[in-house]
């Protein structure tokens, strides 16, 4: 009897070492996940003639119809393009660039590109973007449709 | 009378001998050793910036050891550390080493961790490893973070478990 009592012991021993011998250590990491940039959603829409239909923040690039030319007498006619558009995104800078990737430049340019905030920051609430455009349409230029491209892109820093 | 004396003295005689037989010392030697016990320090967690959520399925920001960054994830800010502890215990005992993602965030998983132990990569789980030393000897991990485009947007808690075994 003695026997099995020192037995039991003697394991009982071994097993408290054994649980002993290792431990585990907890850590814990970080990451802040932000939104992408995106969701532009126009809020006024242009004229019939003049839209800019396709909301997307890498690009557009879109057919728009000229109006009828003014052959008063003056060289060019200017169309302004106006649009707002709501941008969501959750970082605090954000650089926000207009392009011009028109290819018939020499026919249709684009006299003004204007982004009411080109860099701003955005949390988690949307943001207003106003783009503003201005289109110089010259004498020579037909009527009908024209293709236009311009880039709007935003980007965090 | 005789009869019962000698009965008498017979059996006080057997209990006498049981007694002294039952009063034996036997000496036997046990043996232990003890070692330091194991211990991490608070060191540096991993960190992985600021990460934009895909837009669809799921992309990575890698981490090595070394800190040095990669993936598939857009990063857009923030600051990227690998996960850098002293571990310190006997130096006359081997160490096993496993690293656990235990990060409990919908979208987020730690995969591929990529320690070195003592300057010398190693694969996770491995054992036979160099003991460790009063003074400590360095422990640093990389890994391997799985952003999903179901997670939410914000500051997350990543966890995971480092365990030590002496072997």
């Amino acid at each position: 009897m003695h026997r099995y009592i020192a037995i039991l012991i003697v394991c009982g021993f071994l097993l408290s070492v054994t649980d002993a011998s290792s431990f585990t250590a907890s850590r814990y990491g970080s990451v802040e996940i932000v939104d992408a940039p995106g969701g532009i959603l126009p809020s006024f829409p242009l004229s019939n003639t003049n839209n800019f239909p396709e909301q997307n923040i890498a690009a557009f690039s879109k057919e728009i119809i000229l109006p009828q030319r003014n052959r008063s007498g003056a060289n060019t006619t200017e169309v302004s393009i106006t649009n707002e558009y709501l941008i969501f995104g959750s970082s605090n800078n954000t650089q926000f660039s207009l392009t011009d990737d028109n290819t018939q430049k020499h026919l249709i340019k684009f006299k003004s590109m204007h982004i009411t905030s080109e860099k701003s920051k955005l949390h988690s609430e949307n943001k207003l973007v106003k783009l503003a455009t201005l289109v110089d349409i010259p004498e020579s230029a037909r009527n009908g449709k024209h293709s236009l491209s311009l880039r709007f892109s935003a980007h965090y820093e | 009378m005789k009869k019962l004396l000698t009965i008498t003295a017979f059996t006080v005689g057997s209990l006498a001998a049981i007694s002294y037989a039952n009063a034996d010392i036997f000496s036997r030697s046990g043996s232990v050793q003890i070692v330091e016990p194991l211990a991490l320090s608070a060191g540096t967690n991993l960190a992985f910036g600021k990460v934009q959520k895909p837009a669809t399925g799921s992309q990575t920001v890698i981490i090595t050891s070394a800190g040095v960054v990669s993936g598939t994830a857009t990063l857009v800010g923030g600051t990227t550390t690998a996960g850098s502890y002293t571990l310190t215990g006997d130096p006359t005992a081997t160490v096993g080493i496993t690293i656990a993602d235990t990060t409990a965030v919908s979208g987020l998983t730690l995969t591929a961790f990529t320690p070195t132990y003592g300057g010398t990569a190693f694969t996770n789980g491995a054992t036979g490893l160099a003991a460790p030393t009063s003074t400590g000897k360095a422990l640093a991990i990389g890994a391997t973070l799985n952003v999903a485009s179901t997670v939410t947007s914000g500051a997350k808690t990543l966890g995971y478990n480092i365990t030590v075994v002496y072997q």
